[in-house]
């Protein structure tokens, strides 16, 4: 059997402060294999941009890799110098689309003079081959391609996060990485964005791993997905396996707190508390103190992501998984917390 | 003042700016072009009652709350605070409006000092109103705004609170001063998903509990049905279509509103849901004419869109401005027989 595209094993993440090493990752694992569409989901600060970060050597300063691995195709990558993510990975094997287009296009640029740059350091295209494969990009995601002369603040909103996904899948990578891609745009916007990433699945064999605070748009669009809260992954598994069977506590009641606008009468759930802030070797779920069905081991240790009911792509991390089904279905019934919509 | 009237009456509101002219214009003598950001619009707010404004960036949402509270200079139309226009306020009744209506930020990030504690930021509008038993009144604000007990945040600084407890010491400053109206811009949309719920929660029991009314904007038409009676879609300045909330979601009539529900992302992995077929993007309000102003990208475009539509009853209690849904033609007619007033 071949490795997989992408695969994460036991990642810890920390960055160092004057109060210590912050853990933004904590023993994060997951596969992404070729054309699969994986989503990674959680709130704010829950260590999931640190993870688009590192997956393209990009960590802030402070920032490293404090254990586990990043392997691409079988290859360990996290130690990789600078000129070696330059040269092996960035751009021809994965390529980012950060969430502010706007902010990661040099401004003083054509598009078609910085896409060339990109190909002539990566590859030894022409400068003519360069710009046709730009102007057939343009046209792919929706632009005119006589636009490429142009200069980013001549871009709308939308059009400009077009423009950054062009240039992503510009040299053919297997692994684009979209961190926030549409969360700046307005619905419809962000529908045509995705109308064109939905065509990139279909049409070439790229992978992707779409990172989002809205379950709602890795439910539609990818194939597999993690949730994360605070550093850890609570639940992973295909986007059926966590709508149909969530098992982690936290991957319940997010589901439960997630508008639906096409079932508007629905009572929201809230989840209680803030995510903690980890310091150090983390040994304890972090979800621990929001939980509604934590018990004294649950912040003795930090619970092993594993398999649930033997399905080796489901994976939880949570003591209770066998049974955290039935204690929702048992609290949720009598409804003893009010909520009865009087 | 008699007791079924509406708390604010906006009537056929207009905010219109000038765009900035180059010297090539000033020498020519242009016209200087217009920015119709909010172009006739109306509506009433009744006691208890949660208004929704919809709609997507740049269709004048903002531009009308911003109107609405007085800090742009309205171009036509009027508002009315319980019957009282705003142009005929005196000294003392124009201060009595600031303290009757409030308004609510999209960013609790942004929107509270740093440097104040709770208690300071409380304080404030208080003394600027001059309004007596202060202490009791910021504790029973914090109370409401469900910060408990009041005593744990009075001395704390934004800093040590989380993002849905800043947006509740918001939610505490807009009613320490017990306002009669609350203008709220997307009170949710910078906080996560699992304490949104419990803010719409606490303001729709505010309305509830509380003698107050509320103008609810927002782009996001998935929380609304949780806090909004009534729904406004708004495009590129105008009103498109009102109706009951559930009644909108359920049954759009205009195109614009059914694009714009269909485009929202559906949580189930089951749904089948169609991508968009729009192309392009809202364009700015300068210089548009007569005529539907989502005429370009209506997939339902007709010849008869050239002409601006009325903003008719479909049904009971529903408004819209489509000609799908008259004969635009017979309508004119009939207005010229026997004048209408349109509201």
């Amino acid at each position: 059997m071949s490795a997989p595209l992408l695969e994460v094993e036991d990642l810890t993440i920390q960055y160092s402060t004057s109060e210590g090493p912050v853990t933004a990752v904590s023993n994060a694992s997951f596969t992404v294999d070729r054309s699969e569409y994986f989503g990674l989901v959680g709130e704010s600060g829950c260590g999931k941009s640190t993870i688009a970060k590192a997956l393209v050597g990009g960590l802030d300063d402070n920032g490293y890799v404090e254990s586990g691995t990043i392997s691409l195709r079988g290859t360990e990558i996290q130690d990789f110098s600078e000129r070696e993510w330059n040269e092996e990975v960035r751009w021809d094997d994965i390529s980012l689309i950060p969430q502010s287009s706007m902010n990661s296009l040099d401004p003083l640029g054509r598009m078609s003079d910085q896409a060339v740059e990109i190909a002539q350091t990566h590859t030894d295209m022409t400068r003519e081959e360069a710009l046709d494969r730009f102007r057939e990009l343009f046209e792919i995601v929706g632009l005119q391609p006589e636009r490429i002369d142009e200069y980013p603040h001549q871009f709308s909103g939308g059009m400009s996060q077009r423009v950054i996904i062009a240039l992503a899948l510009y040299l053919d990578p297997d692994l684009i990485i979209a961190d926030e891609p549409t969360t700046a745009l307005d619905v419809i916007m962000q529908d045509q964005v995705f109308r064109h990433l939905d065509q990139l699945r279909d049409e070439f064999d790229t992978s992707m791993i779409l990172i989002t605070h809205d379950i709602s748009l890795v439910f539609e669009s990818c194939d597999s997905m993690a949730v994360m809260h605070a550093g850890q992954i609570a639940e992973t598994g295909s986007v059926f396996d966590l709508y149909d069977e969530p098992r982690h506590p936290y991957s319940i009641l997010l589901q439960e707190s997630f508008p639906d606008v096409s079932d508007p009468e629905r009572e929201l759930g809230t989840i209680d508390g803030t995510p903690p802030q980890l310091f150090g070797d983390v040994s304890e779920c972090s979800f621990a103190d929001r939980c509604p069905w934590a018990v004294e081991e649950c912040t003795a240790s930090e619970p092993p992501l594993e398999p649930i009911d033997g399905n080796p792509d489901h994976r939880g991390a949570c003591f209770r998984r066998d049974e955290v089904h039935e204690l929702y279905e048992r609290d949720r019934t009598p409804s003893p917390a009010g909520g009865d919509g009087a | 003042m008699s007791a079924d009237r509406p708390v604010l009456e906006i009537d056929n509101l207009q905010k219109y700016f000038t765009k900035k002219q180059s010297f090539l214009d000033t020498v020519l003598r242009r016209d200087p072009e217009l920015v119709q950001a909010v172009d006739g619009i109306s509506f009433d707010l009744d006691d208890n009652e949660v208004v929704g404004v919809i709609g997507e960036s740049g269709c004048g949402k903002t531009t009308l709350l911003m109107t609405l509270l007085g800090l742009y200079e309205k171009s036509g139309g009027d508002v009315r605070l319980h019957g009282k226009s705003y142009d005929e306020f005196t000294k003392t009744e124009q201060r009595e409006f600031y303290r009757s209506v409030q308004v609510i930020f999209q960013d609790p990030f942004d929107s509270l000092d740093p440097k104040k504690t709770v208690e300071q930021i409380l304080r404030i509008p208080l003394k600027v109103h001059d309004m007596d038993d202060q202490d009791r009144r910021i504790r029973e604000a914090l109370e409401m705004a469900e910060l408990r007990p009041p005593e744990r945040y009075l001395d704390q600084y934004p800093d040590s609170l989380s993002g849905g407890e800043k947006q509740r010491v918001s939610i505490a400053r807009a009613l320490v001063l017990e306002p009669e109206v609350i203008l709220a811009d997307e009170p949710v949309s910078m906080l996560d998903v699992s304490t949104q719920a419990s803010i719409l929660k606490l303001l729709s029991n505010l309305i509830q509990e509380q003698d107050v009314s509320m103008i609810y904007i927002s782009h996001d038409l998935s929380t609304v049905s949780y806090i909004c009676d009534t729904i406004n879609v708004m495009y590129l300045g105008r009103i498109v279509e009102r109706a009951p909330t559930l009644e909108l979601l359920q049954d759009p009539k205009h195109p614009y509103s059914q694009a714009l529900i269909n485009a929202i992302p559906v949580p189930n992995p089951h749904a089948d849901r169609q991508r968009t077929q729009l192309e392009g993007s809202t364009p700015d309000p300068i210089g548009i004419g007569e005529g539907c102003r989502f005429r370009d990208r209506c997939p339902e475009r007709m010849d008869v869109c050239e002409k601006t539509p009325a903003f008719l009853e479909v049904e009971p209690g529903r408004r819209t401005a489509c000609h799908l849904h008259y004969d635009h033609e017979a309508y004119e007619e009939r207005k010229e027989v026997v004048p209408s007033k349109e509201h």
